[in-house]
């Protein structure tokens, strides 16, 4: 079975025990305002375009059957609308300023990269995590690898934003020991409107792991301007006090690394705003250690 | 618990628990007076490195070294040059400061002869005298042969344009450096000096046939019989302050140095406070060379102290040691690894050890720690806890790849299971070694551009230094390119181990090492001097520099040029001769499209591989005068850089002038894949093949060692790699902010302590090219 992947990042300390390899996944059903991971959205192959870095060689031009790329004076324009993610442009451009996001891989090829810091893995207790976009959105492929990881002997973590398939989901679990479970929104109606979709699913499917006996850490954007309120801090110390499942919460204070990764899919108007202060990220730490009885931190 | 004798017994001793990461050992109330004196003493010091850590002022300064030689112009030189060493230690002052338990501070700057052999300054001075007939006749006396003995060597084979042209490239130096070694600490310990000069006197009576000889023994008994003398004079001196000072604490300090050094002037230690009194007296006179596995000949010595008592506690014994290393800039201190049978060594005196250091806190005393697969899990995270904290120290090494490159080489089991570290992170065989660390450093980078060029630099198109080998672009395959560059390096390297043999030929002349000579094993029996075989090991070391620079060049020009066929030969030669100029594209090329060392790419590791196996096996074919093979070593950062200066353009996208790349890492920049991946790069390298003591500098930033559980996945990342197929990592902790802060505004950042090579250094005091590399080499 193959998938679409769009990163395979070595050597990652923070999404799980140990030292871990993190394979992320693309397509996503949700549409998070401030995402980091743009490049994730979609379920298809697409050309990151780096302005900075471009020499302007115009290779890119002759290379596109479909007249994407567009030079005046030497400064390029690459237009995403219409573009098939090929990927031809990026194998010959020599600087680096397109790239391709987006691969199809055999799951045997994701789990040969992964395994290359087996020893590492096998020193430190760490493994793979499933990332995206979404890794459930690409389903039997995410319970592939998860199993054939289980297989091998490391570790599995899934980063997911519980926006999947019920059955498929507790089918992974079978395979995973540890969710990283987003919370993103207290309410339909406030997860509507920053995500693009209704919580219910998510919550559903939390309260599924949680009868599974699976393992869940909460992680949850903290986005000033956006679910930065008071009602919300309450929403995610009360759904970890409500699932015993979850053994801690993380609080992920916005960053805007995303917005130049945007930029290179020519999106506009990305999410800005300013991180939030880390004396408001502690106040909120406080209430929901004192409102869960779950350990919390800031990631 | 390791060994655990002092527990097993059942006694109750006051002490730290020297293991923990979390607590912190307390100095005694007269150590931390100690500590606050030399924390004193060292803000005014010009110079830790070398010899310029000496407390007191000198005016004018005596130089009974040179008057020896003037005094005595019928005597054999190394009759002189022994009672020179000996006349100008016994000229230094007697310096005790208070609360002191060890005594002997080091000698101000002067002819240092003794010890590197080659950095002649001291002597060169007699030649400015009026009378040049005799100042000529005085030199050559003191100084047998001279490094011009070595120029003439290279302006014979390469001719005066052609060695000025070499200069100026920088292929390679060879033969021009002082070499550290180690004496034999447990010879010195478990005979004390009156039975070393017993040892002495065994021997010659044995092997004493001739006048030289003869001459050579008794130049080794003036050695020691001066040691003896300057010890007894610290005893003299410390009872004679005793009688006169009134606050009885210091008077009992005074007296217990008085009875101690009148003990170890002849006698054989017995207890920890004689045993590094002794050891730091050689050290003194060693000119604060490495001491070696400190852990291991003093445990014995701790182990009684701790169980029947001593003058002083144990622990004060080994702080005061560690604190006079500290002062003097000692360069390396061993712990840890395994016995002769292959055992866990760790002991309770390990601890002890790094926990000084990590009180210390500072660039010295240099630490490394020999890790093997049984090697308590506290000790790699101690070690993890000390960089967390801000050090650099200490360094690690696999004990599995070490002993098994000493073994390949034909270094008994035993002795290579005895390896120590030495230099800016060397190896060998304590006590019984002269390694020639090192015999000199080679650029790979530099005879890529030879073979592109048929024997001729970028920067000397004119001026042909190494054999004709045809040009770049009548190369019609890859692997016609590689045969030039292998005919290039085999030529260079024979002329490379040949000068080196130069160099030692002087110092061997020159009696380089004499203070060390009756304190290493062999030398006393087979009657032979250190520089001239006498040591049991006497391989070579050849420092590599450039080799990611040519890997990554040689991997871009199969790939691009020879197998896509994406850049022409001619169109790279003329990039390449322009450094790039109007070539941004290709260079471009280069940079991005062919796989760069240090990404866990099969192609440009195996590339890498392929270069160095080349180079260090060549090596091994020639042996060096002492009597052994050379062997590789690369422990240089600060290499990569001076050679880069003298390199042009490179095929990896490299601007002429840029650095090299450090020690084995990847170039500044090239590893995009993380940590591990870096890690997985240099772990294929043959490194069994490198001896001579290959570092990987690793700089991780603060936050990744911010809590238990991250600092726990470091120790397991490094413990996977020391024991995967690396050889040795040292580890620079920092915040980028910090880094580039302390670029900008140095006078903030005084306490940034990053690692360089081998040696630890305040990141204010590097220039700006080092800085650079270091920020360059910054893993998120």
């Amino acid at each position: 079975m193959s998938g679409m992947v769009f990163h395979i990042q070595r050597f990652s300390l923070f999404d799980g025990p140990g030292v871990r390899t993190v394979v992320f996944l693309k397509g996503c059903p949700l549409r998070c305002a401030w995402c980091h991971n743009p490049e994730g959205l979609s379920s298809h192959p697409q050309i990151l375009y780096d302005s900075a870095r471009c020499i302007g060689c115009g290779e890119c031009r002759a290379a596109c059957s479909r007249g994407q790329h567009v030079f005046r004076e030497r400064l390029h324009g690459f237009d995403q609308e219409g573009c098939i993610g090929c990927g031809k442009c990026a194998e010959v451009c020599c600087s680096g300023a397109l790239s391709l996001a987006g691969q199809s891989m055999s799951a045997s090829e994701v789990i040969e990269a992964v395994m290359r810091d087996w020893p590492v893995y096998r020193e430190s207790g760490g493994g793979m995590t499933l990332s995206g976009g979404e890794p459930l959105f690409q389903a039997d492929f995410a319970i592939e690898l998860l199993a054939r990881a289980k297989g091998r002997g490391i570790s599995t973590c899934v980063e997911t934003s519980g926006m999947a398939d019920s059955r498929k989901l507790l089918e992974a679990a079978a395979y995973t020991d540890l969710f990283y479970y987003d919370y993103k929104a207290t309410g339909d109606e406030m997860h509507r409107k920053l995500c693009g979709a209704p919580q219910t699913l998510i919550l559903e499917n939390l309260k599924k792991l949680d009868s599974a006996g699976a393992e869940v850490a909460l992680r949850c954007p903290i986005v000033p301007g956006a679910n930065e309120t008071p009602e919300h801090i309450w929403g995610i110390a009360g759904t970890a006090r409500k699932h015993k499942c979850i053994g801690q919460v993380q609080l992920e204070p916005y960053h805007r690394l995303g917005i130049s990764k945007a930029e290179k899919l020519g999106k506009g108007g990305a999410y800005d705003a300013r991180p939030p202060s880390r004396q408001a990220l502690e106040a909120y730490c406080r209430i929901v250690e004192e409102n869960s009885g779950k350990q919390c931190f800031i990631a | 618990m390791p060994e655990g004798i002092l527990y097993k017994k059942g006694m109750v001793i006051d002490m730290n628990d020297y293991k923990s990461t979390k607590e912190r050992l307390c100095f005694s109330g007269r150590m931390e007076r100690v500590r606050e004196d030399i924390l004193k003493r060292l803000q005014r010091y010009e110079l830790r490195e070398g010899t310029r850590t000496c407390p007191i002022k000198m005016d004018p300064m005596p130089d009974p070294f040179t008057d020896t030689f003037e005094e005595n112009p019928n005597t054999p030189y190394v009759i002189n040059l022994a009672n020179g060493i000996v006349r100008s230690w016994m000229a230094t002052p007697l310096v005790i400061f208070p609360c002191e338990a060890v005594v002997g501070i080091t000698r101000p700057w002067y002819p240092v002869l003794e010890h590197f052999s080659i950095g002649l300054q001291g002597a060169a001075s007699v030649l400015e005298r009026e009378d040049k007939e005799s100042a000529v006749a005085l030199y050559k006396r003191m100084v047998p042969l001279d490094r011009t003995y070595r120029t003439a060597e290279y302006v014979r084979i390469l001719g005066k344009r052609g060695y000025e042209a070499f200069l100026e490239d920088q292929v390679f130096n060879a033969g021009g450096y002082q070499g550290h070694t180690i004496p034999n600490y447990v010879t010195l310990l478990e005979n004390g000096l009156d039975g070393v000069l017993g040892l002495i006197d065994k021997y010659a009576a044995e092997n004493a046939k001739d006048e030289e000889t003869k001459n050579f023994y008794e130049a080794n008994r003036i050695i020691v019989r001066g040691m003896s003398e300057w010890l007894t004079a610290y005893s003299i001196e410390a009872a004679r302050l005793g009688a006169l000072e009134a606050n009885p604490v210091q008077k009992k300090f005074y007296e217990e140095i008085a009875a101690n050094c009148a003990f170890v002037a002849h006698g054989r230690p017995q207890t920890l406070y004689q045993a590094v009194q002794l050891m730091w007296c050689l050290s003194l006179w060693d000119w604060v060379d490495c001491v070696g596995r400190m852990d291991q000949y003093l445990y014995p010595f701790y182990e009684r102290s701790v169980r029947e008592g001593d003058v002083i506690s144990a622990e004060d014994a080994i702080v005061s040691i560690l604190f006079k290393i500290w002062e003097n800039g000692s360069h390396n201190v061993t712990v840890s690894g395994v016995h002769a049978d292959g055992s866990d060594a760790t002991t309770d005196l390990t601890y002890l050890l790094l926990q000084i250091l990590r009180n210390i806190h500072d660039t010295h005393p240099r630490m490394s720690i020999r890790i093997h697969g049984d090697s308590p899990k506290e000790l790699l995270e101690l070690a993890v806890q000390m960089w967390s904290e801000g050090m650099s120290d200490p360094t690690v090494v696999s004990d599995k790849n070490v002993i098994a490159g000493l073994t390949k080489i034909g270094v008994p089991m035993e002795d290579a299971r005895d390896y120590s570290m030495l230099g800016c992170q060397e190896i060998e065989i304590p006590g019984k070694s002269n390694f020639g660390c090192e015999d000199g450093t080679f650029n790979l980078a530099k005879i890529f551009e030879f073979a592109m060029n048929g024997g001729k630099s970028t920067s000397h198109p004119d001026i042909r230094l190494g054999p004709e080998t045809g040009k770049f672009v009548d190369f019609e395959t890859f692997e016609e390119f590689f045969e030039a560059f292998e005919i290039q390096l085999k030529y260079f390297t024979r002329l490379f181990c040949h000068l080196s043999d130069k160099g030692q030929e002087i110092r061997a002349a020159n009696f380089a090492k004499l203070v060390k000579t009756p304190f290493t094993t062999g030398c006393l029996e087979k009657g032979k001097p250190h520089d001239m075989g006498g040591p049991v090991y006497n391989f070579g070391v050849v420092e590599t520099a450039g080799l990611a620079a040519a890997a990554d060049s040689f991997t871009a020009v199969k790939k691009l040029v020879y197998e896509e066929k994406k850049i022409s030969r001619q169109t790279l030669a003329d990039a390449l001769a322009v450094n790039f100029q109007g070539y941004e594209k290709e260079r471009q090329m280069l940079l991005n499209m062919a796989p760069k060392f240090g990404n866990d790419d099969p192609e440009a590791d195996a590339m890498a591989v392929r270069v160095l196996d080349l180079f260090w096996s060549e090596c091994g074919r020639y042996k060096s005068i002492r009597g052994d093979v050379y062997t590789g070593a690369c422990s240089l950062l600060e290499g990569g850089i001076h050679y880069g200066k003298h390199t042009g353009a490179l095929p990896d996208g490299r601007f002429a002038g840029e650095p090299l790349g450090n020690s084995m890492g990847p170039r500044p920049g090239a590893d995009k894949n993380g940590v591990s991946a870096m890690l997985s790069s240099v772990e294929k390298l043959p490194l069994e093949k490198g001896v001579g003591g290959t570092t990987l500098n690793v700089v991780l930033t603060t936050k990744l060692l911010s809590n238990p559980s991250l600092r726990q996945s470091i120790a397991s990342t490094i413990r996977s790699y020391l024991m995967e197929g690396g050889q040795m990592a040292q580890i620079t902790t920092a915040n980028l902010e910090d880094l580039l802060d302390a670029r900008e505004h140095p006078e903030r950042h005084g306490d940034l302590i990053v690692r360089v090579g081998g040696f630890s250094i305040q990141f204010v005091q590097l220039g700006p090219d080092a800085q650079n590399e270091i920020i360059s080499r910054y893993n998120e």
